[in-house]
């Protein structure tokens, strides 16, 4: 390994280099500003006033921020299970061989190219809208009047709203992390297991999913993150004011640093570099986790 | 296997290469050109320092191109495409022309001064003037505010301006001017008179029992009496809890989350009352905005609707030409403190940057942009209230708002009171929500409101 | 290949057939997915009424083509686009080339602090963007350089690289961690120096991650918001995400909904045509080898 050396170095130093110019001073600054109560995000150091743990504290004293949280997780979790699940059953008929393959997926990934204001309209005022609401329609349709009636956006059901319409936008994406990482795998393996009377869903079970470990680590990485950075969808579900089914933390912060809604609320930079570090912290730990559950078993091939 | 290689280098470089070469074809090419060339020959470690390079150099130029030479900066709250925009972007060719100050206008829209004004002052960014809410520029931005007592004075602005406006200017920024008002706005209940006629209401209401029998009168003749949405309606809490206690009361009630004060259930009482007769929309609870405003009150299907003077600007592509628009101030309510000369109004504001190197320039495009014909045309094109005295006629879609205008004498902050408390506001739409769609009594509303307190 | 290509070609029905439950589970879903964003494009034809009263498929006021007309001409949409086109792919190419060595040696080697970076990177992903870009803006405005439009592109352009960085990283890393190491012993054998290796074997190897994490980093850059709202000093190096939302907002405010769809029909069109266009041809460009796993 000696030899590699300098390649390690060669090949390391442009990103890290990068990294260090663009994230070290925020990261340490955010941190650092966690333990102090601070007006503005830019306010000189001299302004700071040091508080402790207080942001701490007050984040876990405050109701609105463990609502926020809580549906963060929501979020995250049966979030993360649908979306994986349509993604990886989508990946999987795209890549079996499928005619329109590229057209298939083209329109598949499509939302996530359209303007999230465009969608978020179009769900809150035509798909879940209580009078003329495409479901409500298909509802009567089918004479399925659980469906028609179902009223999407009371504050009972909001987050429920809120996740069908990110879920359908997400999909697309994290479809093509785990297609391209089945079209990595090579033909041999299914010409081999087609040779010996194995079924394409034999050949999925024992072939394409033990060897899709590592993009699985990628894209429940990838979804962790992009829920923690949950904010737009939430704002376009909640507009000028946030709301309970539908704040994240990422809106708390926001509502901490550049005040809340139309009123005059008192701001707290300190509070939302906390609600950032926080955050951070889950991220690695998640990361973390999925290293130790996907644990490269030497696959190779 | 080189040639592998190579498809794969060439593949990423020959698209950025096609790509910015398309891209060059109109101002961008000496940014294409530059930047193009470090992905070609692919040198990792050289491709952030090429990066580098070009904007050191540009760095000595930077400064004889724009500090000295004389030009005002204004960044505005604006988007581009907005009536406003184009009715000040007017404006300020005029002023050019015929001061010959040159004016250097950014319209930033509302979220680009909100979040980027602050970090842009802070870093010493030159802007001279900008523009915003009356609170947000006053308190937030309070500290970078230049005094305009003296220019104001010195150019004899006061003689046309509104007196109330300029006294709230003061108010909130401590006693003395440091903004100047503009695009005035109220909030009241908005309402349909087609509506209100059919159903032989004569005069709006002023007091709750007028209001309870309008909308008695509005649901028999077939018409849903009030709508609203999630964004607006934590107002009609704040209101209500304002008129019987009076706004700070209200605002200490919801800042210290003191649940147990009367006025709270009083409150709730009252909405559940409205709610329990069915005078609310039936959708209520599921009203995001903008589905209320725009499925009900422009479709003439509902009658009234609490909101900003922006409100029949906003709607009137569905509400057509003919609809009509009446106004009124919350109803009194018995024994409160407030009564209907209390509302929330309020303004667009200019300021201008402390660190301004041409106050009296900035000072002098304020007065252009708020005066005679600069506000005039404003007003006309953005259906807004002018700013000057003298423009006596306002839009035709707001002539009956000019009445409850000149009524008000004390002014509420945003929402009455009602989102001063952050953390809360949130847990008061939720349950206020439900208190109006019928789903939750008055107590239980309280007894929410107290749970979450803890 | 030509020849198994013509085989692929000819319709296998038996083999369609088996497929079958496949097409239908797409085919539905794609058909949902045309109900929506059919009504986008539908909304954008008509007018705010009507769609405030679920009339947006009955066009029964007719087509209303000014719509488009308006959101063009009151916005700068050609030179947004230009901007963000040479943002985008600028950025994209110098991504891979500061990345993909990276994920590379992360993947490949054991070696202090290799944890370490890429737990770095994740926390780093994990920090609300709001916290990095002011602080920086806050040090970057300091040099005055922002209103010279040549640096200040040139800043934008370094920022969207640096921003995806640990994404880029991270995103490849499993891409190289799954490729067999006898490839790089093989090499070795023949003599092929370790860094030769990568840029001639290893990297055309992941080349489905790449091209995933190209399109992904374009999409990134073509919409990122907040930075270039903080960053870009004037209307000359504005993106196309900025200029969107300055004209969806400008609809909205004026509660002019069919403009604002018809903005955002303007914006989408061209991005999705890139996107087929793009992937198409990444995808050709980097399979002309034929490369086999």
């Amino acid at each position: 390994m000696k030899k590699n050396k300098t390649m390690i170095v060669v090949f390391l130093t442009p990103a890290v280099l990068m990294f260090c110019v663009i994230f070290l001073y925020p990261i340490i600054r955010t941190i650092l500003m966690s333990f102090f109560k601070i007006e503005g995000v830019t306010d000189a150091v001299s302004k700071w006033q040091f508080s402790g743990l207080a942001n701490y504290i007050k984040l876990f004293n405050t109701e609105l921020f463990r609502i926020s949280m809580w549906n963060i997780f929501r979020i995250w979790l049966f979030g993360g299970v649908i979306v994986m699940g349509l993604a990886l059953l989508f990946a999987a008929i795209l890549t079996s061989g499928i005619r329109f393959k590229n057209v298939f997926r083209a329109i598949i990934y499509m939302p996530n190219v359209v303007s999230a204001v465009a969608l978020a309209t179009m769900w809150l005022q035509y798909v879940f809208s209580p009078k003329f609401g495409l479901f409500k329609t298909v509802g009567e349709l089918l004479h399925w009047e659980w469906l028609a009636k179902f009223q999407w956006l009371d504050p009972a059901h909001l987050f429920t709203a809120l996740l069908v319409a990110y879920c359908f936008g997400m999909v697309g994406y994290h479809m093509l992390i785990f297609a391209s990482g089945i079209e990595r795998i090579g033909t041999e393996y299914y010409e081999a297991a087609t040779l010996d009377g194995a079924s394409r869903i034999q050949q999925f079970r024992y072939i394409t999913l033990p060897l899709l470990k590592g993009v699985t680590k990628t894209n429940i990485t990838m979804w962790s993150i992009s829920s923690a950075g949950f904010f737009l969808w939430s704002q376009l579900f909640s507009m000028v004011v946030s709301n309970t089914q539908t704040i994240t933390p990422v809106v708390y912060m926001y509502q901490n640093i550049f005040g809340a809604g139309n009123s005059m609320t008192e701001r707290n930079a300190g509070i939302g570099a906390a609600v950032g570090v926080l955050l951070s912290v889950c991220v690695v730990v998640i990361f973390i986790v999925c290293d130790k559950i996907f644990k490269d078993d030497d696959i190779e091939f | 296997m080189k040639k592998k290689m190579l498809s794969a280098l060439l593949c990423v470089a020959m698209i950025a290469a096609t790509l910015t070469g398309c891209g060059g074809g109109g101002d961008s090419t000496p940014a294409s050109d530059g930047t193009a060339a470090p992905a070609e020959e692919a040198p990792a470690e050289e491709a952030p320092a090429e990066e580098e390079a070009p904007a050191e150099d540009a760095a000595e130029e930077a400064p004889a191109a724009e500090a000295s030479d004389g030009t005002l900066v204004y960044w505005s709250m604006w988007d581009a495409a907005e009536p406003q925009a184009q009715a000040i972007k007017q404006s300020i060719e005029a002023f050019t022309a015929e001061t010959g100050i040159a004016v250097d206008v950014q319209f930033k829209g509302r979220t680009g001064i909100r979040e980027g004004l602050q970090p842009a002052l802070d870093a010493g960014t030159n802007i001279d003037l900008f523009d915003e809410d009356i609170d947000r520029v006053n308190t937030t931005w309070g500290s970078y505010l230049l005094d305009l007592e003296e220019l104001a004075k010195a150019n004899d602005y006061e003689s046309t301006a509104n007196a109330g406006l300029l006294a709230a200017c003061r108010e909130v920024g401590g006693g003395t001017l440091k903004s100047i008002p503009y695009q005035p706005n109220v909030f009241a209940y908005f309402y349909n008179i087609a509506i209100f006629e059919e159903a032989g209401v004569t005069a709006p209401p002023t007091t709750w029992d007028e209001f309870l029998d309008v909308c008695q009168k509005i649901k028999d003749a077939g018409y849903t009496p009030i709508t609203n949405d999630n964004a607006y309606i934590s107002s009609l809490f704040g209101y209500h809890m304002s008129r019987l206690i009076g706004e700070p009361a209200t605002e200490e009630v919801v800042k210290n989350g003191d649940w147990d004060n009367e006025a709270v259930l009083k409150t709730a009482q009252a909405y559940e009352e409205l709610a329990s007769k069915g005078y609310f929309s039936e959708t209520i609870e599921s009203n995001q905005w903008p589905a209320g405003q725009n499925t009900e009150l422009a479709m003439g299907t509902a009658a009234m609707y609490l909101n900003g003077s922006w409100l029949p600007n906003e709607v009137k592509d569905i509400a057509g030409e003919d609809f009509q628009w009446g106004c009124f101030s919350y109803p009194a309510v018995e024994g409160g403190v407030d009564g209907t000369e209390a509302s929330n109004y309020g303004a667009q504001v200019f300021a201008i940057n402390a660190k301004s190197t041409m106050p009296e320039q900035a000072f002098q495009l304020i007065t252009y942009l708020t005066k005679g014909e600069a506000d005039a045309l404003l007003s006309e094109m953005s259906v807004g209230i002018p700013a000057d005295s003298n423009n006596a006629e306002w839009p035709a879609l707001l002539t009956n708002v000019k009445p409850v205008m000149d009524s008000l004498t004390t002014r509420y902050p945003w929402g009455a009171g009602a989102e001063a408390n952050a953390d809360m506001t949130p847990i008061i739409i939720e349950n206020f929500t439900k208190l109006c769609g019928g789903s939750l009594d008055a107590q239980g509303f309280v007894d929410a409101l107290k749970a979450a307190g803890n | 290949m030509a020849k198994e290509k013509k085989v692929r070609d000819r319709v296998n029905w038996h083999k369609e057939l088996r497929l079958a439950p496949g097409y239908i589970i797409l085919t539905l879903w794609v058909l949902f997915t045309f109900v929506l964003l059919g009504w986008v494009v539908g909304a954008s034809f008509s007018t705010s009424k009507e769609i405030f009263s679920g009339g947006v498929f009955k066009f029964e006021t007719g087509i209303h083509l000014e719509n488009y007309a308006k959101a063009w001409s009151t916005s700068n949409v050609s030179v947004f686009f230009m901007n963000s086109l040479v943002y985008a792919s600028i950025s994209c190419a110098l991504l891979i080339v500061i990345c993909a060595p990276a994920a590379y040696v992360l993947s490949r080697f054991t070696f202090l602090g290799n944890k370490l970076i890429q737990n770095g990177f994740v926390a780093a992903m994990g920090v609300p963007a709001t916290m990095i870009v002011l602080p920086l803006f806050g040090l970057v405005a300091g040099w005055n350089i922002l209103n010279v439009s040549l640096a200040n592109r040139a800043v934008l352009i370094f920022l969207y690289v640096g921003i995806n960085v640990p994404y880029t990283t991270i995103f490849l890393l499993t891409f190289f961690s799954n490729l067999s190491k006898s490839f790089e012993e093989a090499a070795a054998i023949d003599g092929c120096p370790p860094m030769k290796t990568f840029w001639k074997i290893m990297l055309p190897m992941a080349q489905p991650g790449i091209i995933t994490v190209t399109i992904f980093n374009f999409i990134n850059v073509w919409n990122e918001y907040f930075m270039s709202l903080i960053f870009a000093n004037s209307d000359k190096v504005k993106s196309v995400a900025i200029g969107l939302y300055g004209m969806i907002n400008s609809m909205r405010y004026t509660g002019d909904y069919a403009g604002m769809f018809a903005a955002v029909v303007i914006v989408f069109l061209p991005t999705f045509i890139l996107y087929v266009f793009l992937s198409e041809k990444i995808i050709a460009g980097v399979t002309g080898g034929g490369v086999k796993g």
